[in-house]
């Protein structure tokens, strides 16, 4: 398409502006999948000649090298104990040492069972026992364990990567030292090397034990849970009495392909859950603020007392809050007793037993918990406005709209912009509010069983997956499926709106 | 100044060496058993102190040949076998569950047999249904612990009349002239269907059944075919009746808790009659009094035709998780589980919590057999508890909801649930 210059565009009107808005966004999308395919090929292309480098200065460093770093090669840490770095060489040997001793007499197991995930089931014994003269007691046999396979298999290969990669920083030490004493330089010595831990390279020091943790109790447990989804482990495979094993992609066919009873009761239960996700955050933010605004606005008497009222709502627990809340209103609760007493209503509300009513019952009910939060965050940033800009404009003739449109909105939106995705994500975890008031209930038997459980209207992702690992049939694997779409959704969301973001776009200009 | 240290000093050594005397104290008795083993025992909520007891007494009681060090701890039944399952390695010597759990149990290996001789004397002091529900295919993997798992009504006889709460019409009925009668106030009827376990006694009630063979492995690999005829003419009549309570404006409908329990009678709006089971006695009686009625359950009325709701009859279990290569001690805890589950252990439970025994001396003895709880119960026709898929009891939930769904005497809709029913339980054999 022919892209106009300003003149031109200017003497459109305002429904040939559109069109032509309409044209160029849709005209703009291929170039955006080219770009975006470019990207990604430049990043493999540059992937696949970093990695060459890297295997061309290995082969170099070994034919270039001194006898003594192609000795490292095999023995780690030679070099540097030939080059008197004994603190180095010491490292490198031990976890090599370590290393060799785990492989042999555990890690090579783990290993080796890792992808099958265990094939030898434990089994039944018939054995005498004095105890029970004349009789035979069952006793059982033990085989194979694929939850620690799949654990400790893992933790092979992360030790696997680990050595590979002091490996390479042993041959590049070698290579460095080699060429500090061509240039006769003096190479540094271990009690150098400590002071420099706890000089220049502090930071090393410092982060070693973060770094370590994180992957210990964060990386690891992550991809373990990511593998699960690719296994049957649920309550026929517990993977200790019945073993469970690599099932491919067959979960997520079952939750995606089309047709299937699981498929359906997904895409709407994650409908809901981002319709839920936000309404609830921004009734909240924005009736929070409206709040705050009203408490803050100038001949309002007894502030203190009205921001006490609301945030007395945070002082009682928010689990006893809710399950309280979620009485009120059952059907024989409080709430309908009262009003059929008053002869208000003739038969009761069933505010949990309707759809449309349940989820509209939950978002109000989540204002109702969550603007004390909002108000106190926005009361603080409030305050923060220069109120110049509140007088020039009032003196332009802007109404009290206006003002907020243009001065309170911007600013808000700027620095709570990643308060508000934060939030939106919590929203969409946001277990607590609607288990503890609706058990995810009205349920929903159109759609059957779903997964090992019955699930309902208010239902959303993270008390499905709830439910179907705490029900008869520990579906594990389904619950890791889950889990892995719903930090798909997440991702993919505040991937976006970062980057729309004001908050990310216009730190310079906006003060 | 010297002095005041001196004495405080003098202070913190004799409190010290007191404790350590005092530590010495607790002398171990089991210190010459030949069979001494630390075990964990789980069991029912407020049971810890019996069953510490019960331990004891067993402890001495052989001979000084073996001895347990056992850490009980209270889980309820129906959560004992899902923790089991779902972290075996960490599984107790012996836990007590619900008996509709046992064949997933021993479908992951996770109960060991008893030996004959105990399964001779399991059999010739426990009643037949009690048997019956420890035995998986035609292996016995567990012992029983109770006869009692069933359900029955309890009424509020200021609202409904004996003669009332023979039905469920009449139940009905009685609250909805409570209600005109009392201008602003409701009473309710509150019965769980949303529980497969409620909702099965309608169908039961019409004759229809849904009964599954489970191999010895505790797995279910064939369907019922003609032994589940949930979707038949009588299927059909179970379903009417159960949409004429479901509908009905004085059924204590309520989609995000769990109805039928005692605690509805002290609710806002308070419930005329709860189906429940012993378990309740206790609550009910606090809630009404005098005024508590307590009676069989009731019967239902389709076409003219009277059936009579059917409850099953279910038991509480004991297992004994496997051990690995000890023979001995596997021997030592099946002789506990053994001991834990005998006559007079039983009564011990039934005089402490009103558990109701399964074995046959117990049934007949005259304070039981004249518990109000347990007669009615008794008096209720019963179905004994067969072997479930564990999904099974969802099923039954969906096809109570849709005949809820349905439109009211939309004879078609509620055709469909039952077929739709049927057609669902392919997916719950395993593979």
């Amino acid at each position: 398409m022919t892209y106009l210059n300003s003149l031109d565009y200017l003497k459109l009107t305002r429904w040939q502006k559109f069109i032509y808005k309409l044209k160029c966004f849709f005209c703009a999308i291929p170039g955006w999948f080219v770009d975006k395919g470019k990207k990604i090929g430049r990043f493999f292309k540059n992937f696949g000649l970093k990695t060459a480098d890297t295997f061309r200065d290995i082969w170099y460093t070994f034919k270039n090298g001194s006898w003594s770093t192609r000795v490292s090669f095999l023995v780690m840490g030679f070099g540097s104990f030939f080059h008197k770095q004994w603190l180095r060489g010491a490292v490198f040997l031990i976890l090599e040492v370590v290393f060799i001793l785990y492989m042999v007499l555990a890690g090579g197991y783990w290993l080796s069972k890792f992808g099958t995930l265990g094939t030898v089931q434990s089994g039944k014994q018939l054995v005498e026992s004095p105890l029970l003269p004349g009789e035979y007691v069952e006793v059982t046999v033990a085989g194979d364990n694929s939850f620690k396979i799949l654990l400790y298999g893992l933790l092979t290969i992360f030790f696997i990567v680990a050595l590979i990669y002091t490996w390479r920083l042993n041959v590049k030490q070698c290579k460095l030292c080699d060429e500090i004493t061509r240039n006769g330089k003096k190479i540094k010595t271990s009690g150098e090397d400590i002071k420099s831990l706890l000089d220049n390279d502090f930071h090393k020091t410092l982060l070693a034990l973060p770094v370590f943790g994180i992957t210990m109790f964060t990386v690891l447990p992550i991809i373990f849970m990511i593998l699960v989804a690719f296994t049957n482990y649920d309550k026929n495979h517990n993977g200790y009495t019945n073993l469970f094993s690599w099932v491919g992609f067959d979960n997520f066919n079952s939750v995606i392909s089309f047709g299937s009873g699981l498929q359906v009761a997904f895409g709407e239960i994650l409908a809901w859950t981002l319709i839920w996700a936000f309404f609830a955050t921004f009734s909240c933010y924005f009736l929070g603020m409206f709040v705050a605004i009203m408490i803050n606005k100038k001949g309002i008497k007894i502030k203190k007392f009205w921001r006490t009222v609301l945030v007395m709502t945070i002082a009682v627990p928010q689990f006893i809050s809710l399950l309280y809340i979620s009485n009120l209103f059952s059907t024989n609760g409080i709430v309908n007793a009262t009003l059929m007493k008053w002869g208000w209503i003739d038969s009761p509300i069933r505010f949990w037993g309707d759809g449309t009513l349940a989820k509209i019952m939950v978002l109000v009910i989540n204002v109702w918990v969550g603007i004390p939060y909002l108000m106190l965050i926005t009361t603080g940033i409030l305050m923060n406005i220069p109120a110049d800009l509140y007088e020039s404009a009032r003196i332009d003739g802007a109404n009290a709209f206006q003002q907020f449109a243009k001065i309170t909105l911007p600013y808000m939106l700027f620095v709570t912009g990643p308060y508000l995705l934060t939030s939106f994500v919590s929203n969409i975890n946001n277990f607590n509010v609607i288990y503890l008031l609706t058990q995810g209930g009205p349920n929903n038997y159109v759609w059957g069983d779903v997964g090992g459980y019955v699930a309902g209207d208010t239902t959303i992702l993270i008390t499905w997956l709830f439910g179907i690992t705490t029900g008869n049939e520990a579906n594990y694997k389904m619950a890791s499926v889950i889990g892995i779409l719903i930090f798909i959704v997440v991702s993919v969301l505040s991937l976006v709106v970062f980057s729309i973001m004001p908050a990310t776009k216009r730190e310079d200009d906006f003060s | 100044m010297k002095k005041i240290i001196a004495a405080l000093l003098g202070a913190v050594m004799i409190t010290g060496t007191t404790a350590a005397l005092v530590g010495c104290g607790e002398e171990d008795e089991g210190k010459n058993a030949k069979y001494r083993y630390n075990i964990t025992v789980w069991v029912g909520e407020d049971t810890k102190t019996l069953t510490q007891k019960l331990i004891t007494d067993f402890n001495k009681s052989n001979g000084q040949s073996i001895w347990f060090y056992a850490k009980v701890n209270e889980v309820t039944e129906s959560k004992a076998a899902g923790d089991v399952t779902n972290k075996p390695e960490d599984a107790p010597e012996i836990f007590c569950f619900a008996q509709d759990q046992i064949a997933r149990l021993v479908n992951s290996r996770l109960l060991a047999p008893p030996a004959q001789s105990v399964v001779d004397s399991l059999t010739e002091i426990n009643t037949a249904t009690a048997m019956n529900a420890a035995t998986v295919g035609s292996t016995v993997y567990a012992y029983p612990l109770t006869e009692d798992n069933g359900y029955f009504l309890y009424y509020d006889k200021r609202v409904i009349s004996d003669e009332q709460a023979g039905s469920v019409e009449g139940i009905l009925d009685a609250c909805s002239e409570y209600e005109s009668s009392h201008p602003g106030e409701k009473r309710y009827f509150s019965f769980d269907l949303k529980g497969g376990w409620y909702v099965s006694s309608f169908f039961y009630g019409a004759g229809a059944k849904s009964d599954w063979a489970v191999t010895d492995q505790g797995k279910f690999t064939t369907l019922p075919g003609e032994n589940d005829t949930f979707n038949s003419d009588k299927g059909l009549i179970a379903a009417q009746g159960l949409q004429k309570v479901l509908k009905h404006k004085s059924y204590l409908d309520d989609d995000t808790k769990d109805t039928g329990k005692a605690s509805d009678f002290n609710a806002a709006s308070p419930a005329a009659a709860v189906v429940s089971g012993i378990w309740d006695y206790k609550a009910a009686k606090n809630a009404l009094g005098n005024n508590l009625g307590v009676a069989k359950l009731p019967t239902y009325t389709v076409d003219e035709t009277e059936h009579q709701l059917k409850s099953f009859l279910g038991c509480k279990l004991l297992g004994v998780s496997p051990q690995e290569g000890d023979a001995n001690k596997a021997a030592a805890l099946t002789l506990l589980a053994q001991y834990l589950t005998n006559e007079d252990s039983q009564m011990a439970r039934y005089n402490s919590f009103g558990w109701g025994p399964s074995t046959k001396s117990g049934q007949n003895n005259a304070t039981v057999k004249a518990d109000v709880a347990l007669s009615a119960l008794k008096e209720t026709a019963t179905v004994p508890q067969g072997q479930y898929p564990a999904d099974w009891w969802n099923k039954v939930k969906v096809l109570s909801g849709s005949v809820k769904d349905a439109a009211t005497g939309d004879l078609q809709a509620l055709q469909k649930a039952l077929s739709d029913y049927a057609d669902g339980l392919r997916s719950l054999l395993d593979k």
